[in-house]
């Protein structure tokens, strides 16, 4: 292989190489084992039990039990669809959102620099500090949002206090913090295509719609699907947000997937049912993953 | 051969690495071991120097008996030569962190806070049983200590299998907050029965954002809930067996009827995911005439720096229902880790800080405590406002039934069940009965899970 010919080159022998790079690798694969796959395998075998935390004793070996209980429950059937509801809400709005921006961005038009700088601060700051922020801004009595509608004349609203509101408006939080990181992702993709295609297709006739359509958005496909799917990831498993604005409520009427699986393991304590919850979650992440990497052509190995 | 030779190095290095990472752990948790014992007996009978040289380590929530505590402790740790650490943490990190040492039995809290997860934590072998500390008259003043003095509501809300497991510390009732200058201007009589608080409500709604608070979200919605069910002659177990759930009775559902409508009805917009964090910030800043819940919050109202109607606030004892005015309430008590490694230094804090003497002193710095003695005492009467110890101490005198929640393991899922139930009825009015039907089979069935 090529590797030998680089290690006679410098005059190595294969077995020092070997163990060079084995011992390098070591400690990271170690490291990587001890808190990546042990807890994975850890939590799939522990999805295998009845299992509740102040009871060990009692422990049960029940195979797919909690799976086919998890899927009879219509509490979890709802979280699962409310995850792919939410996940689409925030992941389509940031997506067009973070386009366009960055499309103006790259417009050099007044003002871009400085609009650069503030789009970035959502990205900085604390996720539970945000969320309080936005808890209070939200409040349907003291809040600054039905403020301003009632000075537009609209009738107050409930935000994240409402059955119907509660799940768009902690999408509508959420874009608001990821959108920063799609608009960075979209700008550098931009700035990535090279003037001298544009002036081709410039001189070949094409008009600044064809340019978009035709030339840079294929250019730049691979980071758009890589963007997508890191946010999609991302939304899926999303927890602080939704923890301090609504905890799932009122009712569960904004309990995701996250939400559903915290409450099991933690708060009713019945870690066999909520580990077999979390690896539903993962394998449902997987999915989701899998079909935008097909869909959008991203070859990693290149 | 050459790739075997290759491996077994690998394994050795891998060895070697495990060994260092564990050797540096080791290090890291080394305890500073008693120097021998100094058995000297005070005028009290007492050896308190004995554990001299330890350190025990307090797993505390950020609240005022913890701010207490930190101002008496000094005279412990001089008295005994006991090295106190108190770590504190925010409820929420509080909570995870005390699941996480106590199911682990990592032992790295000796004496952690306890709340309604106490018969949990008890049934699981994770605290200790008080009542055999209790006989250790050689680690506290037996003859001062005086357990009945210390609210006994509070006290069965720690007591598993006829045993205290924790000992209340600090505690809550149920009171009524009210506008008094609001009421005063409008002439309006403070409510003393629920059907008064219906007409206050329906009064105030009118004018104002919300005629009355209360938590709506469906886990903090339940202890509010439950006072006024027992005050309408319901309860939400059978017994203290907890064989079955009776909150679907005739009085039940009127009870949570009333308060379900006053939510409903008089309540401020999306009331039904109110906690009590909106609640407050809510009544300090005027929005609402009336707030049902628990005792804690009234420093915050009187906050000048917080709330616009500091001052303004009037407290009156739970109101009544047809079965007279029966308020819930909640305590904090201290418990020990069944993993402590200094048992019996730690009971020896444990029974200093919760006896008699330093409750007293304790007071003075605004906790609120669980002695009735100390509740009637002349340094605490300066410390609060009169009518919202009048309300307190009328809570306290109250002989109650059951426990705030049910002392089961599965509080958590508990709540949540009957919290569905009563947000839903919050949400959208509903037939109550049917409703409560659903919830009682579901409360049964948990019931019955515990038994196994």
């Amino acid at each position: 292989m090529n590797n030998k010919k680089k290690s006679d080159a410098v005059g190595l022998r294969d077995r020092q190489i070997a163990r060079f790079r084995w011992a390098m690798l070591g400690p990271g694969i170690f490291v990587l084992f001890l808190i990546n796959i042990l807890p994975i395998a850890d939590t799939i075998y522990t999805s295998l039990f009845d299992y509740y935390l102040p009871m060990p004793q009692d422990q049960k070996f029940i195979g797919i039990g909690n799976y086919l209980s998890l899927f009879t429950e219509p509490r979890f059937l709802q979280s699962l669809g409310r995850t792919l509801v939410f996940m689409l809400m925030v992941v389509t709005t940031e997506t067009i959102l973070g386009f366009g921006i960055a499309l103006m961005l790259t417009s050099n038009a007044f003002g871009t620099k400085l609009f650069r700088g503030v789009l970035i601060l959502p990205i900085m700051l604390t996720p539970i500090a945000a969320a309080f922020m936005w808890r209070i801004m939200y409040s349907p009595t003291l809040g600054i949002l039905n403020y301003f509608l009632e000075v537009l004349g609209i009738e107050p609203q409930k935000w994240i206090y409402g059955a119907e509101q509660a799940l768009p408006s902690i999408a509508v939080v959420v874009t608001w913090c990821k959108t920063p990181f799609m608009v960075m992702v979209f700008y550098t993709g931009l700035l990535s295509v090279s003037d001298e295609i544009i002036e081709a297709a410039t001189i070949d006739g094409a008009n600044s719609f064809d340019i978009l359509w035709r030339i840079k958005l294929p250019l730049i496909k691979p980071v758009f699907f890589v963007a997508i799917l890191f946010q999609t990831i991302d939304t899926a498993k999303e927890f602080d947000y939704t923890q301090i604005l609504t905890r799932g409520g009122p009712g569960s009427a904004s309990e995701t997937l996250s939400i559903f699986t915290y409450l099991n393991s933690f708060g009713f304590l019945k870690m066999g049912y909520g580990s077999a919850s979390a690896i539903i979650l993962s394998v449902f992440i997987f999915l989701i993953a899998t079909l935008i990497i097909k869909a959008g052509g991203i070859d990693f190995d290149k | 051969m050459r790739k075997r030779s290759f491996s077994f190095r690998f394994f050795v290095m891998l060895l070697c690495l495990m060994a260092a990472m564990f050797s540096l752990t080791a290090g890291g948790s080394k305890d500073t071991a008693a120097p021998e014992a100094n058995m000297e007996v005070g005028e009290d009978g007492i050896a308190w120097k004995q554990f001299a040289g330890t350190t025990l380590r307090l797993g505390m929530n950020k609240h005022e008996y913890t701010e207490a505590v930190k101002h008496v402790i000094a005279e412990f740790e001089e008295k005994t030569g006991i090295d106190v650490v108190i770590e504190e943490y925010a409820q929420d990190e509080f909570m995870t962190k005390r699941l996480v040492d106590l199911s682990s039995g990592a032992g790295t809290y000796d004496i952690v806070m306890m709340d309604s997860v106490c018969t949990q934590a008890a049934q699981a072998g994770w605290i200790e049983n008080l009542d055999e500390w209790y006989t250790r008259t050689d680690l506290y003043n037996a003859e001062e200590y005086n357990l009945d003095d210390i609210a006994p509501s509070w006290k069965l809300s720690f007591t598993v299998d006829d045993h205290l497991y924790a000992i209340p510390v600090s505690g809550e009732k149920q009171i009524l907050y009210y506008r008094a200058d609001l009421f005063d201007e409008y002439g309006i009589k403070v409510p003393e029965t629920f059907d008064e608080v219906y007409e206050a409500a329906k009064f105030f709604k009118e004018i104002m954002p919300a005629g009355i608070l209360v938590r709506g979200q469906k886990i903090h919605t339940v202890s509010n809930c439950t006072g006024v069910i027992w005050s309408y002659g319901g309860k939400i177990a059978d017994s203290l067996d907890y064989n079955y759930a009776v909150f679907n009775s005739p009085e039940g559902v009127a009870g949570t009827d009333m308060f379900t409508t006053l939510a409903r009805e008089f309540g401020p917009t999306g009331i039904e995911n109110y906690t009590w964090y909106e609640c407050v910030a809510d009544f300090q800043q005027g929005k609402a005439a009336m707030f049902l819940d628990m005792s804690v919050f009234m420093p915050q109202m009187e906050d000048p720096e917080a709330s616009v109607v500091a001052g303004k606030v009037g407290y009156a004892p739970m109101p009544a229902g047809p079965a007279g005015s029966k308020p819930t309430g909640g305590a904090w008590a201290i418990s020990m880790s069944s993993a402590s490694r200094n048992k019996e230094a730690a009971w020896m804090l444990m029974a200093w800080l919760t006896g008699p003497e330093t409750s007293a002193k304790m007071a003075a710095y605004n906790a609120v405590a669980s002695r009735v003695s100390v509740l009637s005492s002349d340094a605490v009467k300066e410390n609060f406002p009169a009518d919202w110890l009048a309300a307190l101490q009328a809570a306290l005198a109250v002989e109650v039934e059951e426990t705030t929640f049910p002392t089961i393991s599965r509080n958590e899922e508990y709540l949540d069940t009957i919290g569905t139930a009563f947000n839903s009825l919050i949400q959208e009015k509903q037939d109550v009965q049917a409703v409560l039907d659903d919830a009682a089979a579901k409360v049964t069935e948990l019931f019955q899970l515990e038994k196994q």
